[in-house]
């Protein structure tokens, strides 16, 4: 699980929210659905379209980069691994 | 600490996308995401690049010098009663021109992070959109390996935390992968053969790639660097089963791998980068066991010696445990392999199988294939390795020849053309492996892409067949025709004109011979003495006379005459 850091009163403000959304779970879980075939997705049976394959350099790219918190030339800078 | 699993599985993950719409992606991407117990992938990501799988690094490979270097009481063991069991997971880039779900171009090098967007970056409400070329390629690739597709399939998300996984999860295929119970045919030079089942083929993302990670990371730094270009890479990951025996096996299935998707056109043989990385699972048993001991898996390796050495190794260590009554210490672990120690080393130990909590990706609709669609891509397929060295066998041609001939299929290709223009296949096959290769060789050509035809070095395989030039008038002319100084269906009257063709016409040879004897009174003198070896002389001078052009037989013969006729 990630390290993320929070403030006292986000963990506060989301306690609450994550209760809520724990409950709406419990709700579910309630509902019988014995006899129903499990679904790999939820919209299983509408086939999406493939895309072609043709490069598109995306337009926002240096906004992207720019938006990266740290940068060294031009990589993106992460905490030191292992 | 946030989050608080419930038991059932898609609780987690849900709350994990709402958290990354709260806006905490950043958070999760960038900072304090670093460690996961589960996914080492700092150690996966290091070595590469520095080792990479080229075609030359594909030829066949050969008994491993390493084995000598090896104790010589385990390496006895190992040969006569130990076998290893060997299955392979070979992770394949794709050579689309696109990344698997977004229309960021599939190419790296050059300046990092210069081809991502949101996509590929995972930014929130960002939508993955499937290329479709990277399912014909998937799907060409399956089809050569004989797999089944599947008509219907879908993606998942393996979820593990690692910076150069931008999204937190990768999405690749779980229980339902795109190929399915297929095979792969290996030929050794002694003939034998070895079907390799190849238990499935699925779909997945590449992540990026990790720069001064690691353990070749200066001591102090605090920092990694990540490069996303290879984010979203299309790779079929090809699982086999555990059919290999050896090193020397496993190296071979790579190979055949690798000459298969070559074939197919699914990867970049000229890629600097490695295009195949490889993980092997090893365990050993004594030759007639059925039970199975535990097994050692060896990561991310890109070359043959590589996954040949590191096989080789890993049997001579566990046997050497055994052996000596410390079978405890063979633990279920990912090792790494050394390769200038020539050694594998533990990277972890596995606690239990990893938990990916796999569920279906809900941002992809089920994967749907037509079955004509299959049978279309089916029908492409050129002639598979298997096949042709089959077909080259019939044609009598020895079994070094054919997998020199099939190494790289290219030349297969060229040879069947050669041999489809009415070249008879024993000269075919040696003026390709010899004179052919070892021009490509020297000049790093590709046979296939030489100005000499097969239509071409078949006239003239067949004029020297019916004695219109001598094999040494077709050595001298061959790099003229690789220069394509001369025009298919034209040879003939262009070695007229030169004045290339061989004399055949006995009156012709006996005046030349004639001509030379008469010069050379004190030599025939001595020949008649009974200096018989002086006969190469003469063979020399009328050779010379004609510039290599008189029939060698007519002229043997002639000469023969004369000279005894002389001698009695
Ligand atoms: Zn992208």
């Amino acid at each position: 699980m990630a390290e993320i850091s929070v403030t006292d009163q986000e963990v506060e403000d989301w306690q609450h929210q994550i209760e809520d959304i724990v409950g709406w779970f419990d709700q579910l879980q309630a509902v019988d659905v014995s006899g129903v075939e499990p679904a790999a997705i939820a919209d299983g049976k509408e086939q999406g379209s493939l895309r072609p394959d043709v490069p598109r350099a995306y337009e926002n790219r240096d906004a992207i980069m720019e938006s990266v918190p740290n940068k060294e030339r031009s990589y993106v800078k992460v905490p030191k691994i292992m | 600490m946030l989050l608080v699993g419930r038991g059932a599985l898609p609780f987690p993950c849900c709350l994990l996308i709402s958290l990354r719409d709260l806006g905490l992606q950043r958070h999760i991407t960038y900072c304090r995401a670093a460690i996961h117990p589960l996914s080492g992938r700092a150690a996966r990501r290091a070595p590469a690049g520095r080792n990479t799988t080229t075609a030359a690094a594909v030829a066949a490979p050969e008994q491993s010098k390493h084995q000598t270097k090896q104790n010589k009481g385990g390496q006895q063991a190992a040969k006569t009663a130990w076998e290893a069991i060997v299955g392979i997971e070979c992770h394949i880039q794709l050579n689309t021109r696109t990344k698997a779900f977004c229309s960021c171009s599939n190419q790296f090098g050059g300046q990092p992070n210069a081809h991502v967007c949101p996509v590929c970056l995972a930014h929130p409400g960002a939508l993955p959109v499937l290329n479709q070329e990277t399912v014909h390629k998937g799907m060409l690739a399956s089809l050569a390996l004989n797999c089944s597709i599947a008509h219907t399939s879908k993606f998942d998300r393996k979820q593990y935390f690692y910076p150069d996984l931008p999204k937190g999860y990768q999405i690749s295929q779980y229980d339902i992968p795109l190929g399915s119970s297929g095979s792969l045919e290996l030929m050794f030079k002694d003939g034998t053969k070895r079907q390799v089942s190849i238990e499935r083929a699925h779909l997945e993302e590449d992540a990026g790639k990790l720069v001064h990670g690691g353990s070749d990371q200066l001591s102090g730094s605090t920092h990694s660097l990540v490069d996303y270009n290879r984010a979203g890479v299309p790779l079929l990951e090809v699982v086999s089963g555990p059919d290999l025996r050896s090193g020397r096996e496993a190296a071979a299935y790579a190979a055949e791998l690798h000459r298969i998707m070559s074939l197919v056109g699914v990867i970049d043989v000229h890629a600097q980068d490695a295009v195949m990385r490889c993980d092997v699972n090893v365990s050993v048993r004594k030759k007639g066991e059925e039970q199975l001991r535990t097994r050692v898996e060896v990561k991310n390796m890109n070359s043959l010696s590589a996954i040949q050495k590191a096989v080789e190794y890993e049997m001579e260590r566990q046997v050497e445990l055994i052996e000596s009554g410390r079978e405890s210490e063979i633990v279920q672990e990912t090792r790494l392999f050394d390769e200038d120690k020539g050694h594998t080393f533990s990277m972890r130990k596995k606690e239990g199988l990893a938990d990916y909590r796999y569920f279906p990706e809900p941002d992809l609709p089920l994967l749907q294939i037509e079955e004509n669609i299959i049978s279309e891509v089916k029908d492409s397929l050129p002639e598979m390795p298997s096949a042709a060295r089959q077909r080259l066998l019939q044609l009598k041609l020895p079994i070094a020849d054919v997998l020199t001939l099939t190494d790289d299929m290219e030349t297969a290709t060229y040879l069947s053309a050669v041999l489809a223009a009415g070249a008879p296949p024993k000269q075919a096959a040696n003026w390709v492996m010899g004179d052919l290769l070892g021009y490509c060789k020297e000049h790093k050509a590709h046979i296939g892409d030489l100005d000499l035809t097969p239509q071409l070095l078949a006239e003239m395989i067949t004029l020297i067949e019916s004695g219109t030039i001598s094999g040494k008038i077709g050595k001298q002319i061959l790099p003229d025709l690789i220069k394509g100084k001369v025009s298919p269906g034209s040879l003939e009257k262009w070695v007229k004109t030169e004045g290339l063709a061989q004399i055949s016409d006995e009156a012709t040879i006996a005046a030349m011979i004639d001509e030379v004897l008469a010069s050379k009174p004190q030599e025939l003198e001595q020949y008649r003495g009974g200096k018989t070896k002086l006969q190469g002389f003469f063979v020399g001078l009328v050779m010379k006379e004609s510039q290599g052009r008189v029939n060698p037989a007519i002229m043997n013969k002639i000469l023969m005459q004369r000279l005894q006729a002389t001698k009695s």
